[in-house]
């Protein structure tokens, strides 16, 4: 017998996730989940957002790892609510895990809801967490061609961090080149080349398309 | 390397359709894919291999097709599939090479299966 189906086969992280869309939308809560290769910079981005603003937001975060809870406890010594999620050699988050420890979260008190995925250019662009935006990140030290290797991140997210920007003397990267290929791939999407390091170069930038994200989300 | 959870996926959903039918042996499963959706052929076979003997399914031969990519000009909205499967491909109407938008081609899904 031929059975025709016709069924996606993400069908089940799908339908999790839009419950997730709807729990975020009715609690007011903004969810960003950050996508980017090991080692860009998510914690860091995050310890520097969490602590400078903390006296206007109220933030937490969800952190994903193949294992350990280093990150987790990096940023929970800024002093957000944070919940570490261990995938044990899975290659990304998924919409049934954020289900599972959302209930730990005061999301009627929450601003922004930060998901740190797992370090990956492929596979957390595959599975929606609920979010409201995809923020990609990509420091200078990765090479310039990665959105033109990777462009489906760069196709679905709607902002990309240029991180690392303090090591541009130091290595071969043509920010230009690099956004050009992100461009090409999503017309709308925010370039920011940031630095999470020093004086933090450029994160006032961030911490704008943040606020604006929240307006837009509670409009 | 996400293979392994679409293949679980995927027998997830073929048990579901099996039982459904009442059917108890399946001889194949089609998955048709897009060039866009990330996924690696061989990665997912040998995991549907091994998912489908641990279901009482071994034998059954997973067959995967690829779509095609659709995109659509930003400029001139012309309709086109680039031969080189890629985001950045030349439209043929306007000779623009980026901002393409992606009409199909990151699917997957579960097509058809043949059981008895
Ligand atoms: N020079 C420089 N180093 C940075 C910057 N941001 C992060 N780093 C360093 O890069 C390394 C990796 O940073 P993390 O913040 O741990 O990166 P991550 O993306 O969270 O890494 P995973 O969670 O393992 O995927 C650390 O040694 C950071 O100190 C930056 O702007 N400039
Ligand atoms: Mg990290
Ligand atoms: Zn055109």
């Amino acid at each position: 017998m031929e059975i025709e189906v016709g069924r996606s086969l993400l069908e089940g992280n799908e339908r999790r996730a839009a419950e997730l869309v709807g729990i975020f939308r009715e609690a007011g809560v903004l969810a960003l989940n950050l996508i980017s290769s090991p080692g860009a910079g998510k914690t860091s981005l995050l310890e520097r957002t969490l602590k400078d603003l903390a006296p206007e937001l109220r933030m937490a975060v969800i952190e994903g790892d193949l294992q350990t809870d280093n990150d987790a406890r990096r940023v929970a010594a800024s002093g957000a609510r944070v919940e570490q999620i261990n995938t044990y050699g899975g290659c990304h988050l998924d919409a049934a895990q954020i289900h599972e420890v959302l209930p730990r979260f005061d999301l009627r008190g929450t601003d922004i809801l930060f998901i740190e995925n797992v370090g990956n250019l492929v596979c957390p662009v595959e599975f929606h967490c609920g979010e409201d935006h995809k923020v990609a990140l990509l420091s200078v030290a990765e090479g310039d061609d990665k959105p033109e290797k990777y462009p489906l991140l760069f196709h679905l997210a709607s902002v990309l961090l240029l991180n690392k920007i303090d090591l541009l003397p130091y290595v071969d990267f043509d920010p230009l080149r690099a956004e050009r290929f992100a461009k090409a791939a999503n017309q709308g999407l925010r370039v920011l080349p940031v630095s999470c390091r020093g004086e933090g170069q450029g994160l006032a930038a961030w911490y704008d398309w943040l606020r604006e994200a929240l307006r837009d989300k509670r409009r | 390397m996400h293979e392994f959870s679409l293949a679980r996926n995927l027998l997830e959903i073929i048990r579901e359709e099996l039982a459904r039918g009442g059917y108890t042996r399946l001889y194949r499963a089609r998955v048709c894919y897009g060039p866009l959706s990330q996924v690696a052929p061989s990665a997912l076979r040998l995991a549907f291999d091994s998912l489908a003997e641990e279901n009482g399914l071994a034998g059954a031969v997973l067959e995967l097709a690829e779509d095609p990519l659709v995109l659509v000009c930003s400029f001139c909205r012309a309709e086109f599939t680039p031969p080189e499967q890629s985001l950045f491909a030349i439209c043929p109407g306007c000779g623009q090479e980026f901002l393409h938008q992606v009409k199909s081609g990151r699917e997957l899904y579960l097509d058809r299966l043949e059981a008895e």
